[in-house]
């Protein structure tokens, strides 16, 4: 890669790495794995730097790439990492106080917690469309799929969370779905 | 919940994320290392294609070989090779058209009773989206059998793909073909899942996975819908499915 290709991709990388790693943590509720699938999505989309120089919208390609490095991993279990130490690590978290953990937020726990109930189609919407704010059409594009497909994939999954957040506020199991 | 507890939600669940440990100058050379092994790998074949040429041609022309040289035949296309040079752009975006069109009167002919088949464009990292140097096609068949909508996921990876296809599967049916080509099939119970993995004679891989419910979201768990081991391996050894 040219020297000034490969500047551009390190101002883009450096720009988007953040908010790639929110939005796959939105997605899989897993901050190690969010950051392998940035970044798995920001070396594919080096490797394809020059065609994705030539899209319309550079970030939306990277959540497409996101989605689907997101979609793979969920669906080829061979290609899944074995935890590779003897025993799990077991140490005290220092910075984990009790009461600070009571205060956090309802919203926060409840709606990530009903989030990852939801099949993953569904969550990429809702996270597309409420987190990073995209359009019915910018989110048909990154899901590959129709602009009713969208629409009807958010009321769904808005409906479902509803349904699960009561649940969870009610004290009782999440309503669990195959994803 | 409202849409704009949704999104206030969402907020507040990444306002404690850990630091960032992805470092830039890892990932492009990570990539750097990636693009030289697959160039390596091209640069291999093609000279072993040279090699196999010349091999056949020099003694032709020079007049060495056995016999005589009115009667030596034309030298022979260069042998199949270890790795395939995966083609343009272009040329996988006309394969993959080539397989949609195939798939769309092949499958219903070969899975009787599902209705509602939709065979997507095959693509990369995403559905008709092929990028430079891409080493597989990927494509999925929508389709509704008993009632429950689902599909497969087809996906075709050259000898060179980087993203190697694991053969290791302790306790799975390997079925070896007439061709000595192998069949290895794997059940998740869990994912309610079937793969069909055929790993070619060429070092090119077919996988193709079914599921008993709509791998695009919607649940309906139901193993009645997925295909069957002989329909699986069926499709999987299809000669016409190739990059």
């Amino acid at each position: 890669m040219r020297k000034s290709d490969e500047e551009r991709f390190r101002a883009f990388a450096g720009d988007q790495a953040k908010a790639l790693r929110r939005c796959a943590y939105l997605f899989c509720g897993d901050w190690h794995l969010a950051e392998d699938l940035t970044q798995t999505t920001l070396i594919k989309i080096y490797r394809a730097w020059p065609t994705v120089q030539k899209t319309d919208s550079m970030q939306n390609y990277a959540r497409k790439v996101l989605l689907n490095a997101w979609l793979d991993e969920k669906r080829r279990p061979w290609r899944r990492t074995e935890l590779r130490v003897a025993a799990p690590p077991d140490f005290a978290d220092a910075g984990a106080d009790p009461e600070l953990a009571q205060a956090r937020s309802w919203a926060k726990d409840m709606t990530h917690r009903a989030l990852l109930e939801l099949p993953p189609r569904q969550r990429a919407a809702l996270v597309l469309r409420y987190f990073d704010d995209l359009s019915v059409a910018e989110t048909a594009a990154v899901l590959g799929c129709s602009e009713g497909t969208v629409k009807s994939q958010t009321a769904r999954g808005l409906e479902t969370l509803r349904l699960v957040v009561d649940n969870l506020t009610a004290g009782r199991p999440a309503r669990r779905v195959v994803s | 919940m409202s849409e704009q507890e949704l999104r206030e939600g969402l907020r507040s669940a990444v306002e404690d994320e850990p630091p960032m440990r992805v470092d830039l100058d890892e990932i492009v050379s990570m990539a750097e290392r990636l693009v030289r092994r697959r160039r390596a790998l091209v640069a291999v074949g093609v000279g072993t294609a040279a090699v196999t040429l010349a091999a056949v041609t020099v003694p032709v022309v020079l007049g060495i070989a056995r016999g005589e040289p009115a009667e030596l035949t034309v030298a022979a296309p260069p042998a199949a090779t270890s790795t395939q040079p995966t083609g343009s752009v272009e040329q996988l975006t006309q394969r993959g058209k080539d397989m949609q069109s195939y798939l769309t009167t092949r499958f219903p002919a070969m899975v009787p009773g599902v209705t509602q088949i939709d065979v997507r464009p095959f693509g990369g990292e995403a559905e008709g989206q092929i990028f430079a140097g891409q080493k597989y096609l990927s494509g999925t068949v929508r389709y509704v059998m008993h009632g429950t909508k689902t599909g497969v996921i087809v996906e075709i990876h050259a000898a060179d793909d980087p993203a190697k296809v694991s053969k290791d599967c302790p306790g799975c049916d390997v079925r070896i073909q007439p061709d000595q080509s192998t069949v290895v099939l794997e059940t998740l119970q869990s994912a309610d899942m079937i793969i069909a993995k055929h790993f070619r004679r060429d070092g090119s891989v077919v996988t193709v996975n079914t599921y008993g419910h709509d791998p695009a979201g919607e649940p309906a768990p139901g193993s009645a819908a997925k295909l069957t081991l002989d329909q699986l391996v069926s499709l999987a050894t299809d000669p016409e499915l190739h990059l």
